[in-house]
């Protein structure tokens, strides 16, 4: 640990780290005083709304706005015209890579519409009710396509062309056709053949997924202003708000620095707003009408036009000896990227076989565009679907071999030193101290009746650091302000006012954080990534670091002594020897008093490119009962182990575990698109669109395990996406043991669990 | 000498090579040397891709020292990695030059 991390709070002696401090946004939230994205308004402010196209695949022959413009209170139409078409360059959105060309064609469609609800036209009015005239009054003429949804079938030699200039990368030879199928990935490790060679059992599977949306309760909102001199200003829900200000400012040429871009409060986003819709399309209406303008999505909006994460089919293969040793692994993922390249199969491939110790790895990815769209990242984004696959061919190996899955798990389990099958070797990790935590549970040794089941399942995620900007300023008073600028989403402004809190030995109490706009801090990368509170809190210990230095300065410059006869402890600069004896040591509070005399405003900023994320494991527990006469499937128990490096916030990270798996159980359990044959999406809303309910699951229980990150400073990793990942395969497992039968398909919803009984004659009690 | 491998596409940039011994000292000496070798891979260098010295990933970190027993992955970047507005970003491992066809990318000035 560093010199600076004295972790103790020179107030009352106690750290603030660690502890389950107030929230410090919790009272507005409770109180409905937190402004969300629709929230925010202005005066004079005009209504923005979307024309989407009902295809889901046409060709866009003409759009006529003329008699909308007509309509009186109608501010501003916009179309493909009004977006400047963009080169080839590919950008990060959330853990995945976005063309800027394929952004503009998003945002507002332009030779094709590619998918029901791609938007194809927006106009600015007075009322919702004029908007919604105005809408109906655009004449888009469109040639009807072809169109396709299933993953496999996009990649059919006959499917129907997304692009006719797409061409598969990663393949030799180079193809000479178009198709859907936008890459092609893969990774090696060993001989697997040989390893194949060398198993006394094989078990060999193919997994389908469905596409599932990250479900934020918050739909999208923007608000935007542009003055006359082309300074814009926008008000959005979103995980990352110097990002989009660099998209907005990129598809609609401008300055980054005439763009301002406040995060509002944000009701979920889980990597879902790690893009822009509404933003780009209100900056082009309000520039156009020079009236501030809002625009808020619908539910049905949100579904259709919003990235969800990828559907999926996958094989894994995988050899053990029957000693249970794994020697070899082979996977193959097909993910959905939706209607234009970039699906998470990149992660999904190295993620695959991340929590074991194998010898011989290939696992291949495919990249396919089909007439969904276009996903987003949803935490973890890719993993959860092949560790799925991966997690349930370990337990059918452990069934096989009779040895218990998580002793199989941790006779393979990586560890220090063991080789990932992406290439390098992990530093110290906590996957076995997970599977440990998760055996000495009670819930493990609970007995089960029948029609009941047990699972378990172990999950990856890297982690990763990037960007960040905080700045502290200590106030006349010796309260402090905090700014960060990466929205907190899951308890970020708590986690890091406890940090300045022991870094400058303050009560936590006296810390205020807030997340400043893209004009009051240099750049920050997204909230994403399990990215946040690991790298915030590396910046505040270096903005603690400046401020610390600089009050030792005044220190000997008020004592008239040298460097070396003072230091900083325990939350204030102590005089060392005989100066002791002559000066009382001074706190942050004894400096705010004598600031304006000794040199004035005491501030840090702690700028960072923040490296050394650690990776994340994690074990479920799940137990579960299937309803025979039904096939409806209770969640009865449910325990979650994760390693969290360090816990800045106990609570909140509890809070990660336990939501990220209630998503999973939704994913495993019930959440689907459920497309028609005429390719539109038939399941649109909450009613439909079936996710769990506080009453859908038991109390989520957490075992908090702490196998320190070395290379930060309080030894904290990332814990935001892990949790997602589990799930799956855990509740698969669960359902194997319950009903004997080994479910591939997600989700495992009432009439699939309900037709699988049947089949084996099972439905009845 | 650091010992440096290539992961997943890459090696489709270095007609097949996968195992490079280095005397590249930084990150970014790294960069230099694999794109003198193979200048294919250069463009894939600058953005998207990431780089784990002994164990630990970097990513945006040219100045980060490589020891002279080092042990160095490249990777595709795992998560961001390049900035939108910063500077261009080319993307986790593509290979639109490698594979060449007069693809969307191509012809819009990847």
């Amino acid at each position: 640990m560093p010199e600076t991390n004295g972790h103790s709070n020179g107030t009352n002696g106690q750290h603030a780290v660690g502890a389950r401090n107030i929230r410090p946004d919790g009272m507005d939230k409770v109180t409905g005083r937190a402004r969300f994205g629709a929230d925010y308004n202005l005066a004079g402010q005009l209504i923005g709304r979307v024309l989407r196209s009902p295809h889901p695949h046409a060709r866009i022959v003409s759009i006529d706005t003329s008699k909308a413009e007509a309509l009186p209170g109608v501010k501003a139409v916009i179309t493909r015209d009004d977006f400047p078409d963009q080169s080839s360059e590919f950008i990060p959105a959330g853990e995945m890579m976005m063309n800027y060309r394929d952004v503009v064609r998003n945002v507002m469609a332009r030779e094709k519409a590619l998918y029901e609800g791609h938007a194809v036209a927006a106009v600015a009015a007075t009322s919702v009710a004029i908007a919604r005239r105005a809408l109906k009054l655009i004449d888009v003429k469109y040639e009807v396509l072809p169109h396709v949804i299933d993953v496999v079938e996009a990649m059919a030699p006959n499917a129907p062309l997304l692009h006719d200039d797409l061409f598969t990368l990663g393949v030799e030879p180079k193809p000479e056709k178009p198709s859907n199928v936008a890459k092609r990935i893969e990774i090696k490790l060993g001989d697997v053949e040989a390893g194949f060679g060398k198993a006394d059992i094989i078990v060999d599977r193919e997994f389908k997924t469905a596409p599932v949306h990250q479900g934020y309760i918050e739909p999208h909102a923007a608000l935007a202003t542009v003055s006359e001199d082309g300074t814009t200003e926008v008000w959005t829900t979103t995980q990352g708000h110097y990002i989009v200000r660099a998209h907005c400012a990129r598809l609609l040429g401008m300055d980054i620095g005439k763009v301002r871009v406040t995060a509002t409060e944000i009701g979920g986003g889980f990597g879902g707003k790690t893009v822009v819709y509404l933003e780009p399309l209100a900056i082009a209406l309000s520039k156009k009408a020079k009236r501030p303008v809002k625009m808020v999505m619908s539910r049905e909006e949100v579904f259709k036009a919003s990235g969800p994460t990828s559907g999926a089919t996958v094989r894994v293969k995988m050899g053990a000896t029957k000693d249970g040793k794994f020697v070899a692994g082979f996977a193959e993922l097909k993910y959905q990227a939706g209607a234009f390249q970039g699906s998470p199969v990149q992660p999904g491939v190295f993620c695959a076989y991340a929590p074991y110790d194998i010898e011989n790895v290939h696992v291949i990815g495919y990249d396919v565009v089909s007439n969904r769209p276009k996903v987003a990242a949803y935490r973890a984004p890719g993993a959860p679907i092949s560790e799925y696959a991966v997690e349930s061919v370990v337990d059918e190996i452990a069934k096989k071999l009779g040895i218990d899955p998580i002793q199989l798990r941790m006779m393979n389990a990586a560890r220090e030193g063991t080789k990932a099958a992406y290439g390098p070797k992990f530093g110290p990790i906590g996957l076995e101290e997970t599977l440990n935590s998760i055996k000495k549970t009670e819930h493990w040794n609970t007995p089960l009746r029948k029609w009941q089941g047990r699972g378990v399942a172990s999950g990856f995620w890297f982690n990763i650091g990037g960007e960040t900007c905080v700045s502290l300023t200590v106030n006349e008073d010796g309260t402090v302000s905090l700014m960060a600028g990466t929205p907190d989403i899951g308890g970020l402004r708590a986690s890091l006012a406890a940090v300045a809190a022991d870094e400058l030995g303050v009560p936590y109490d006296k810390v205020r954080p807030i997340i400043g706009d893209t004009g009051s801090l240099g750049f920050n990368f997204l909230t994403g990534g399990s990215r946040s509170a690991f790298s915030g809190s590396m910046a505040i210990v270096e903005a603690a670091k400046l401020i610390k230095a600089d009050l030792i300065a005044r220190a000997c410059k008020l004592w008239e002594a040298k460097p070396d006869q003072v230091e900083w402890k325990d939350g204030a600069v102590r005089p060392l020897g005989a100066l002791a004896e002559k000066v009382k040591p001074m706190t942050v509070v004894d400096f705010a008093k004598v600031a304006g005399k000794t040199g004035g405003p005491i501030a840090g900023l702690g700028r960072i490119n923040a490296q050394g994320a650690g990776p994340s494991f994690g074990t479920h527990l799940v137990d579960l009962e299937v309803d025979p006469e039904t096939g409806r499937v209770t969640i009865l128990r449910y325990t979650v182990a994760q390693d969290a490096g360090k816990a800045l916030h106990p609570a909140y990270v509890e809070g990660q575990y336990q939501g990220g798996a209630v998503q999973g159980i939704g994913w495993a359990l019930n959440e689907e698109y459920v497309y028609g044959a005429d390719g539109k999406l038939q399941n649109a809303g909450f009613l439909d669109y079936r996710m769990p309910v506080a009453s859908d699951v038991p109390m989520i229980d957490t075992v908090l395990v702490e196998v320190g990150n070395p290379k930060h400073p309080y030894g904290v990793r990332g814990v935001g996406e892990t949790p997602i990942v589990p799930p799956l395969g855990a509740i698969a497992n669960a359902m194997e043991a319950a009903t004997g039968i080994r479910f591939t398909e997600l989700p495992m919803s009432p009439p699939k669990v309900l037709k699988a009984l049947k089949d084996k004659g099972l439905n009845k009690a | 000498m650091a010992r440096v491998v290539l992961i997943g596409n890459l090696a489709q940039l270095t007609g097949g090579v996968v195992e490079f011994d280095l005397s590249a000292t930084s990150v970014k000496q790294l960069f230099e040397q694999l794109a003198e070798l193979h200048p294919a891979i250069k463009p894939h260098l600058e953005d998207g891709i990431a780089v784990a010295i002994d164990g630990q990933i970097y990513q945006d970190a040219l100045l980060e020292p490589i020891g002279p027993t080092s042990e160095v992955y490249l990777l595709p970047a795992i998560a961001g990695g390049a900035q939108p507005g910063r500077r261009g970003a080319r993307g986790e491992c593509c290979t639109e030059q490698a594979s060449a066809p007069p693809s969307r990318l191509r012809s819009a000035g990847a």
